[in-house]
């Protein structure tokens, strides 16, 4: 309800209203009794005054009495009384005239002239006695003469008495009316009080029911806040002692709510050494308002129910009443504080980490480009070198070839000579195609040109051609070709193989036989090279396949330690496998088999 | 250099000249006729003179005008495009090289004499007699 006035307003407001109400109301009523009051003084007046009339009459009876008394008997007694009526019926018409006005001063003096008359008639009376008159005179003149003044001066006061009758009666009346209005005025003036005063009370009981509700939520929120709040929040007195204590409170610092009330706040919650400073702060604050820490976030240690410290961060505030309260709000910092410690000491670990992932990374694309590059720079070498040498190399073969066609006729050369020649040249001719072949093999060049080529022809050539160089080396050989060995392969290429392994055998094995077999079966052909020379040790079985590895000493023999690699290179690219079993100082026995289809699926 | 056309006349076309005298000298032992040039440009020249070998032994990589541009030069001659080419080179990867000379055989360096001999067989008539015979 959005109202212009505030309620301190409204409240002032609804206080004049009733006041004025009730000023209303009280003069309205005092008019309204005064009226009733005024009313009934008159009646009773007028009562007072018909009650003064009956002794006048009684007087006025008693003096008739007394003068017929003595004029009938003559007795003194009665002359003294009828005098004291007299005076008597005379001062009373005297002070009923007094406060008489109008008709009834107009009746009192027709009551003095009536009695004035029958004075008179008495006078003649009294004159006639003393004259001797007879009783039957003195009876007559009563009859005709005092007796007829009597009647007037009766019916004088009877029509003062009918007046004052009429006066009291009409008194009566007023004073009922005025009291019946008196009633309704007091009663309407009240009863419209009242009901005003209801009808202000509906929107005052409105609005302090709202302030009631909105006060009672209002608490209840706050009552709430604090039990919800997740910081511990805790009042305490000027003395120090706690008043209230949180939900939170509890569960931070390890008491009951009830445990806490009542006790110094600064016993439960600070650290011993700590306290006496609190104490100081607070003295200090109390007596000179100076503040040096309300309002302001602290960080401090605290303590706990079970003694152990941890880091609080705390904040107090002071109550703006009377007496003075404090609140304190309190954070535990531990899990805030031991993530902070993590999150750093993680911060820091990872930029190590990072530097040194990225010092090793950089490191590792250096090197491994050096070492892409340092390939790229060997293979062309190595291609560009076999190339060239390869031209004069070819002009030496073939005039040594030539020569030899020709036979001694054209050159002085001795047979043996010209046959060192062809064997050296064309040993300069294997290093040479091995160098290119270690280039196009590790440039993924190694292109096969497959035709049918049948192994055991492979084989016999390849051994007549070595007849010379076992020869020399004391290496008798024996072939065994079983059967079928037919396959799809690189005719050049699986000569290279037969050739190194030959080669190999005579190499490690000399002065020992050689076995040479060839078998197979439907899917593969298998080629079996046997020597029985100084072996390979079973730690070096696996590396002799490998680019630039032997087994033996370079002191002992030469090479570049690429024949059986080329042999595996080319074995595995026609899909077929090379194996070795071999006991140092035994011989060796390599196995090559490959598959009849020269590794292309489907052929 | 005889311009005239022969079945067993050869035509070799290699830079270098101590080979080509090499080849040259194993081919006439061989009985066969040789003729020789230095280079593309040479060749497709006595070429266009009339001559027509059985056979052009074609080295690849040469000066003034290479291998592959004499064979391009040379199909685009209807006159010359049925002459037969086989390659020798000592090209690391010679089959791939070779794709775009549209050609049957290539000889690799360094080369097997048996090899030359049985190739150049292969496309030329056994030549009648040897001179020396």
């Amino acid at each position: 309800m959005a109202s212009p006035l505030t309620f301190r307003e409204k409240v002032v407001i609804g206080f004049s209203a009733s006041a004025i109400l009730v000023v209303l109301v009280a003069v309205t009523s005092a008019a309204a009794l005064k009226a009733a009051l005024a009313s009934d003084h008159e009646a009773y007046r007028q009562a007072e005054e018909l009650i003064a009339i009956e002794p006048l009459r009684a007087a006025l009876e008693r003096r008739v009495a007394s003068f017929r008394g003595y004029l009938l008997t003559g007795e003194g007694d009665f002359l003294g009384k009828l005098q004291r009526g007299r005076v008597e019926v005379l001062s009373r018409v005297r002070r009923l005239r007094q406060t008489a006005s109008g008709k009834d001063a107009a009746l009192l003096a027709a009551i003095e002239q009536a009695d004035l008359g029958y004075e008179e008639a008495a006078g003649e009376g009294l004159a006639l006695r003393s004259g001797g008159a007879t009783p039957e005179q003195l009876g007559r003149y009563i009859e005709m003469t005092t007796g007829p003044r009597r009647e007037v001066l009766d019916r004088a006061i009877g029509t003062f008495l009918a007046h004052k009758h009429e006066l009291l009666r009409e008194a009566q009346q007023r004073s009922e009316t005025e009291n019946l209005w008196a009633s309704i005025a007091i009663l309407a003036t009240g009863g419209g009080a009242l009901l005003l005063l209801t009808a202000l009370a509906i929107p005052v009981t409105r609005t302090l029911a709202s302030l009631y509700e909105t006060e009672h939520r209002e608490r209840a929120r706050k009552s709430a806040v604090l039990e919800s709040a997740l910081e511990a929040i805790i009042t305490m007195d000027a003395d120090g002692e706690i008043v209230e204590f949180n939900p939170a409170a509890e569960r931070i610092f390890g008491y009951f709510r009830s445990e806490a009330i009542g006790r110094p706040m600064a016993d439960l919650i600070i650290p011993e050494r700590l306290r006496s400073a609190h104490h100081a702060g607070l003295a200090r604050h109390l007596a000179t308002g100076e503040t040096k820490i309300l309002g302001r976030r602290l960080e401090m240690p605290a303590v706990r129910g079970d003694g152990t410290e941890f880091p609080a961060e705390l904040t107090i505030t002071r109550i703006p009443s009377d007496p003075v309260f404090f609140t304190g709000f309190v954070r535990d910092l531990s899990d805030l504080k031991a993530a902070e410690r993590e999150r750093t000491e993680l911060l820091a670990r990872e930029r190590r980490a990072r530097a040194d992932a990225e010092a090793a990374a950089t490191d590792n694309a250096r090197l491994y480009r050096e070492a892409q590059e340092a390939i790229a720079v060997r293979e062309d070498f190595l291609s560009i070198a076999s190339h060239e040498l390869k031209t004069p190399l070819t002009t030496l073969q073939l005039q040594v070839q030539r020569l030899l066609r020709r036979g001694e006729a054209e050159t002085s050369l001795s047979p043996n000579g010209l046959s060192a020649l062809e064997r050296q040249v064309n040993r300069l001719t294997g290093l040479i195609n091995d160098l290119l072949d270690i280039s196009r093999i590790t440039g993924g060049r190694m292109e096969l040109e497959r035709e049918e080529v049948d192994l055991a022809a492979v084989v016999r050539d390849v051994v007549a051609r070595q007849e010379e160089d076992r020869t020399r080396a004391r290496c008798p050989i024996t072939v065994a070709i079983d059967r079928g060995s037919l396959g799809l392969w690189d005719r050049l290429r699986i000569e290279q193989v037969v050739s190194n392994l030959l080669s190999n055998a005579i190499k490690y094995g000399a002065g020992q036989p050689i076995e040479v077999s060839v078998d197979g079966d439907a899917e593969f052909a298998r080629l079996t090279v046997r020597d029985h020379g100084i072996g390979i040790a079973p730690e070096h079985q696996v590396r002799i396949f490998q680019r630039f590895e032997r087994a033996v000493s370079k002191s002992n023999y030469g090479g570049f330690g690429l024949g059986l690699w080329i042999v595996r290179q080319i074995v595995e690219a026609h899909g077929g496998m090379i194996h070795v079993a071999s006991e140092p100082q035994r011989g060796s026995t390599f196995c090559v088999e490959l598959p009849r289809s020269g590794g292309v699926s489907g052929a | 250099m005889s311009p005239f056309h022969s079945r067993s006349q050869v035509l070799i076309v290699e830079d270098d000249s101590d080979l080509r005298e090499a080849l040259s000298q194993i081919l006439e032992d061989e009985g066969y006729g040789v003729s020789s040039a230095e280079h593309g440009r040479a060749a497709l020249e006595w070429l266009r003179e009339g001559s027509r070998p059985c056979l052009i032994l074609l080295d690849l990589t040469m000066p003034v005008m290479n291998g592959w541009q004499f064979r391009a030069e040379q199909k685009q001659d209807p006159m010359l495009a049925s002459i037969p080419v086989v390659v020798i080179s000592a090209g690391a990867n010679l089959a791939e090289q070779i794709v775009p000379l549209e050609i049957e055989h290539y000889i690799r360096k360094p080369i097997q004499l048996g090899q030359l001999l049985a190739t150049v067989q292969r496309y030329c008539h056994e030549p009648d007699a040897r001179p020396d015979a």
